[in-house]
């Protein structure tokens, strides 16, 4: 049981039976192995949001399979709370579902929803808040009074705070600016060393996805129509074009650089890679 | 979690037809006096001509009958409750009547010349036929306003509506009440609320994976448990209503008293048409209903 996702041939359509009538997924296969980072990449619309809202259940599957975590969701009597407690969704700016007072109130919703004691609320907001790097001193203070990042912070401090033992991150960066975008995937991959928390994180930065996903899986019209590590599905170029996506920067230039005749492998996406790469052949 | 898929704004239904590209102000006018001359009109026989005229009008339309229904099913329960009463409260010669614990009698047609009967009397029910077409032409009128009104929505946009009001409440700028501002009002009011709907289910989606439960028993619980999604709503809508504001004045809102518009309404030959229809129809109505078929 290695496997913490398994989806085969789900399939969904919004406002089913009306005219309005909008297919979004169709035959998505997909497996997510515990411990992974999986970056999903697709242009817009491409039916991303639509695929990590059935993780948690928000959305239930027209036809096909999802297991998540050993818990069968298209069963008739499916314990949505202990699903939902399992898989922490983080939506797009996911800073507009504060609403308490006080940030740690906010942070202590989900916990308080689940059912956790007073003791493990306490420490699960403290965790929650260390992990996002948010400071003591911003207990008490209001969350509307915040700046972006720290907002957007909070509200994922506010999903973690459930310890989901996956953790789905709806494009968590967008709309921050550059050092908190690092800062923030910083925090993300050091939550999956350190928790052994699973992540999925949705994105339309390439660069963003392949410094920090070990899967890559690519979108485009409602269907997964590549996946693998970010080498094999860079090496594609076929495919990344259909789906109207862009090859990370540095691997662009080993592209290039391979086409000016340099004996280069062009499939890397890392920096570091690349830069080894080039420092070989000198 | 599909809750909202059914709302429609307003309930317009696109389309081409002749009714959908008359001028909005004609619609409204039109609409209006087709409500107003149904409360003129007391037979049931000259109402039926507004209502065989709306009929032919939601032919027009080009709009299928099955979705015409749709919109009138919700009154319809209506309608049967306001015949139901006339029928059996009105005072006339019983068709039908029961007399508590075991007592029925039937006369399909009464003799219409016999002293009337009381309706309350006992434990009696009394259908009349006086109450049957007191009901009918009650339950007429009720359906004349509501097809009216339905067909007047259904192929005029909200935005169409609201230009129409704005134009023809002109003259209130005369005597000082803000007509322009508040039809702006109206419509930003129309054209936020598929956004504000849109905020509304990703918020909800949200706090559901927060653990949120919307679906308390008890009635303080559940009104608590939307407390997580109305806050982020209201500030949401706020911080919309400023930015908009912004823009708006940006780009010199405010500044000319008189806006020209984007899409000028222009009566053309279907409006002076219907018109001319309505008013001999109505002109011959009132003939009837006031010089031939006098009051009683
Ligand atoms: N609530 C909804 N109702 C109807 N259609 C929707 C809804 N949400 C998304 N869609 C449609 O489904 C498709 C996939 O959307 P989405 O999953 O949000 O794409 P992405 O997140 O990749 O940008 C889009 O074409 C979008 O228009
Ligand atoms: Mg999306």
């Amino acid at each position: 049981m290695d496997h913490i996702i398994d989806i085969s041939s789900l399939s969904y359509t919004y406002m089913k039976g009306t005219p309005y009538e909008k297919l979004a997924l169709k035959d998505v296969n997909l497996t997510v192995a515990s411990g992974d980072i999986v970056g999903i990449i697709g242009s817009t619309g491409s039916g991303k949001s639509t695929l990590v809202q059935h993780f948690n259940g928000l959305l239930k599957a027209d036809s096909g399979k999802i297991i998540v975590d050993g818990i069968d969701l298209t069963q008739k009597k499916l314990d949505l709370k202990d699903l939902r407690k399992k898989v922490g969704l983080v939506f797009q700016y996911p800073e507009y579902q504060l609403f308490e007072e006080t940030v740690e109130d906010d942070i202590a919703f989900a916990p308080r929803q689940f059912g956790f004691s007073e003791k493990e609320i306490k420490y699960s907001v403290s965790s929650a808040m260390k992990s996002m790097h948010l400071s003591e001193d911003m207990k008490k203070r209001s969350p509307f009074s915040l700046s972006g990042g720290e907002m957007r912070r909070t509200a994922i401090a506010g999903v973690l705070a459930m310890s989901p033992s996956v953790l789905v991150l709806d494009e968590p960066t967008a709309g921050l600016d550059p050092f908190s975008k690092k800062e923030l995937l910083n925090i993300i991959s050091e939550l999956n060393r350190e928790k052994k928390v699973t992540v999925i994180i949705v994105s339309h930065s390439m660069e963003e996805v392949v410094e920090i996903a070990n899967k890559i899986v690519v979108m485009s019209a409602g269907k997964i129509i590549s996946s693998g590590t970010p080498e094999e599905v860079f090496s594609d170029e076929e495919v990344i074009k259909s789906a109207r996506l862009l090859f990370p920067e540095c691997t662009e230039l080993m592209i290039e650089l391979k086409e000016a005749g340099l004996p280069v492998k062009y499939n890397l996406c890392k920096v570091e890679d690349c830069i080894e790469e080039i420092v070989k052949i000198f | 979690m599909n809750f909202l898929k059914n709302i429609t704004i307003g309930q317009y239904a696109p389309g081409n037809s002749f009714v959908h590209k008359m001028d909005p102000r004609f619609k409204t006018l039109i609409s209006g006096a087709i409500i107003i001359q149904c409360f003129l009109l007391d037979k049931w026989f000259l109402l039926s001509v507004p209502f065989i005229f709306l009929i032919f009008v939601s032919l027009l339309t080009k709009i299928s009958f099955s979705y015409i229904m749709k919109g009138l099913k919700s009154v319809l329960p209506f309608i049967f409750i306001t015949f139901f009463f006339n029928s059996i409260l009105t005072t006339g010669h019983p068709i039908f009547s029961y007399i508590f614990p075991n007592e029925f009698s039937f006369c399909l047609f009464p003799d219409l010349t016999s002293p009337v009967i009381p309706v309350y009397d006992k434990f009696m029910i009394t259908v009349t036929h006086e109450g049957i077409e007191f009901g009918f032409f009650m339950a007429l009128r009720l359906l004349i306003i509501v097809l009216a009104t339905s067909l007047f929505t259904l192929t005029t946009s909200p935005m169409e509506i609201t230009d129409a009001l704005e134009d023809l409440m002109k003259w209130g700028k005369v005597i000082k009440i803000p007509v322009h501002e508040m039809a702006m009002m109206m419509s930003i009011a129309i054209r936020f609320i598929p956004t504000l709907i849109e905020h509304l289910e990703k918020i909800v989606k949200a706090q559901l994976s927060r653990g949120a439960d919307f679906e308390n028993k008890s009635i303080i619980k559940k009104a608590k448990s939307f407390v997580p999604v109305l806050i982020p709503l209201f500030v949401n809508a706020f911080r919309t209503a400023d930015e908009l504001a912004v823009a708006m004045e940006a780009r010199c809102y405010g500044v000319t008293d008189n806006r020209t518009k984007l899409r000028e309404m222009k009566a053309t030959w279907r409006d002076f048409v219907s018109c001319a229809v309505i008013v001999i129809l109505f002109a011959s109505l009132n003939y009837f209903q006031f010089f031939t078929f006098k009051v009683s």
